[in-house]
């Protein structure tokens, strides 16, 4: 009787991270660049019953209810729109930007709403860095941040720097406008790395992801393939439908695991009822 | 006897329990316990002078004898993502695991960091040109089973089906193993990319035979009362003067 008991239990447990998972994508329904998540379980073990008068060899194993084996991402693109800021940048297409922490940690997101911040270096000369929401500064394909000088010189015209008269091409080149239509050379070029298998990155929250540093991930490679559309933000691809429809289900499969529990605790009360 | 009746339903109500557990567990198979009586004993009449001495049969209870699991196909969901694999019809999808070859039915699987496609627990899928070797999740799997990439097809997934589907084992994880007398046959049936295929558990059966087991259970429980009854009444109230 035990033995169902728990069994029974192990699924509503499961069920009740499913309903977490549900949750959590639903809470970020709106968190741009976010990747849905999905919960996968499995059966557990199976141990054989004894069966009296030999065994002949049938099948005999009991299983020992569900449990939950990994959480998946669901890597698909959500839908790109436009913000119209000069700094919003969205990846269409795979790979992800490559960020750096001030505590030197490398970070990847698909979160592109940009801004610029204020640095001083040590002479006291004022930069603009380009960085995420959260402050950490964007990486060009050279492995440095993305530095923009005050001013830039072109052929004798002087552009001040406007963080609204950035432009982003589609391979990620960076360079700023003045007035006229002039252009600067390119000041850096966006990083966009990909990975064989970038499930096996751990989300750390504010929208980043991170490497274990087991290398399961495969190699960090240089994305191909892809188009960055300034101006324009990718929203999460959480598909509310079908969310509502797992949540519908999981409350199903408690609901029908809590009968088994309250099943199982009755027939333990006959038992322990005979000699009433 | 009642007490081997109350045993068995222990068992049933834990397959049951089990069932019930994975109602929401993709690619699982409902399993059923069949139970069979003991031998049948004859029994003798003592002393009675008659040649005959046979009463009739009786047998000494019931215990437990198979666990079946039903290979029904479960319902299928349309996802869309590429690296969901599933099976339409009688089949497995074989993978290798560190104890040998294992088959399931199909799962969300994953790109490992060296290209190859393998379940989310790390074992890799096997095809008829070795272990299936996709480099990244752009590829695409044909009804047959054939799996190409941009460099054309690479690989056939290696579906087997069994003739014998009794002689295969749960081993959790999805994983079912072979016994000595599987027998492996071709498999008649079409492998779908981008769909899961649910559980097979039929809930309505499951709550059914649970009413039952509960009510088997009691009625068990009774007569062992009542055997209790009467033996304290054979062992107190007999001869009490």
């Amino acid at each position: 009787m035990i033995q169902s008991l728990y069994t029974a239990a192990s699924g509503m447990m499961v069920q009740q991270l499913n309903m977490d998972t549900l949750s959590n994508n639903i809470a970020n329904m709106n968190t741009p660049g976010y990747k849905s998540q999905k919960l996968n379980f499995t059966d557990q073990l199976y141990t054989a019953m004894v069966k009296p008068e030999g065994s002949d060899a049938v099948n005999l194993n009991l299983g020992h209810g569900a449990k939950s084996s990994t959480t998946t991402r669901d890597f698909s693109k959500g839908d790109i729109t436009n913000t119209g800021n000069a700094l919003d940048t969205a990846i269409d297409g795979d790979g992800f930007f490559k960020v750096l922490s001030r505590t030197g940690q490398v970070s990847y997101t698909r979160d592109g709403s940009f801004d610029t911040t204020l640095v001083r270096d040590n002479a006291g000369n004022e930069y603009s860095m380009l960085v995420t929401s959260a402050g950490d500064s964007v990486l060009g394909k050279d492995g440095q941040p993305i530095i923009f000088q005050s001013q830039y010189y072109v052929n004798g015209n002087t552009i001040p720097f406007d963080s609204n008269k950035v432009n982003i091409k589609e391979d990620g080149t960076i360079t700023v406008s003045g007035q006229n239509g002039i252009e600067t050379q390119p000041i850096a070029v966006l990083d966009v790395v990909n990975f064989a298998n970038p499930q096996q990155l751990n989300s750390v929250g504010d929208n980043l992801y991170q490497s274990y540093g087991n290398g399961l991930e495969g190699a960090e490679t240089e994305s191909t393939g892809y188009k960055i559309k300034q101006g324009a933000i990718e929203s999460s691809n959480v598909k509310l439908v079908n969310e509502l429809t797992r949540l519908i289900t999981a409350q199903r499969a408690y609901e029908i695991s809590s009968k088994a529990v309250q099943t199982s605790d009755q027939m333990q009360s006959e038992a322990n009822n005979m000699r009433a | 006897m009642a007490g081997t009746g109350m045993l068995t339903q222990i068992n049933k109500m834990d397959v049951i329990s089990n069932n019930l557990a994975n109602v929401n567990t993709n690619n699982y198979k409902e399993d059923e316990l069949i139970t069979s009586a003991f031998h049948d004993v004859l029994l003798n009449r003592l002393n009675d002078g008659s040649k005959d001495n046979g009463v009739g049969y009786i047998n000494y209870g019931v215990h437990v004898d198979e666990v079946k699991t039903s290979f029904e196909q479960g319902p299928l969901e349309h996802t869309g993502d590429n690296l969901d694999i599933a099976l339409q019809g009688q089949g497995f999808l074989t993978v290798v695991t560190p104890q040998g070859m294992r088959y399931i039915r199909g799962g969300s699987f994953q790109v490992n960091s060296q290209g190859y496609l393998s379940t989310p627990e790390g074992y890799i899928l096997m095809g008829s040109n070795g272990p299936v070797q996709v480099g990244s999740a752009d590829f695409t799997v044909d009804k047959a089973g054939n799996v190409a990439t941009a460099n054309g097809v690479v690989n056939k997934l290696n579906v087997i089906n069994f003739s014998d589907t009794n002689s295969l084992r749960k081993e959790g994880n999805d994983l079912f193993n072979t016994t000595a007398g599987s027998k492996a046959v071709p498999f008649a049936g079409e492998v779908v990319q981008g769909s899961v295929e649910h559980s097979n558990v039929n809930i309505i059966k499951q709550m059914v035979n649970m009413m039952e087991t509960n009510r088997n259970y009691e009625s068990n429980q009774r007569v062992a009362k009542m055997f209790d009854d009467s033996l304290n009444k054979a062992v107190n109230d007999v001869g009490k003067v």
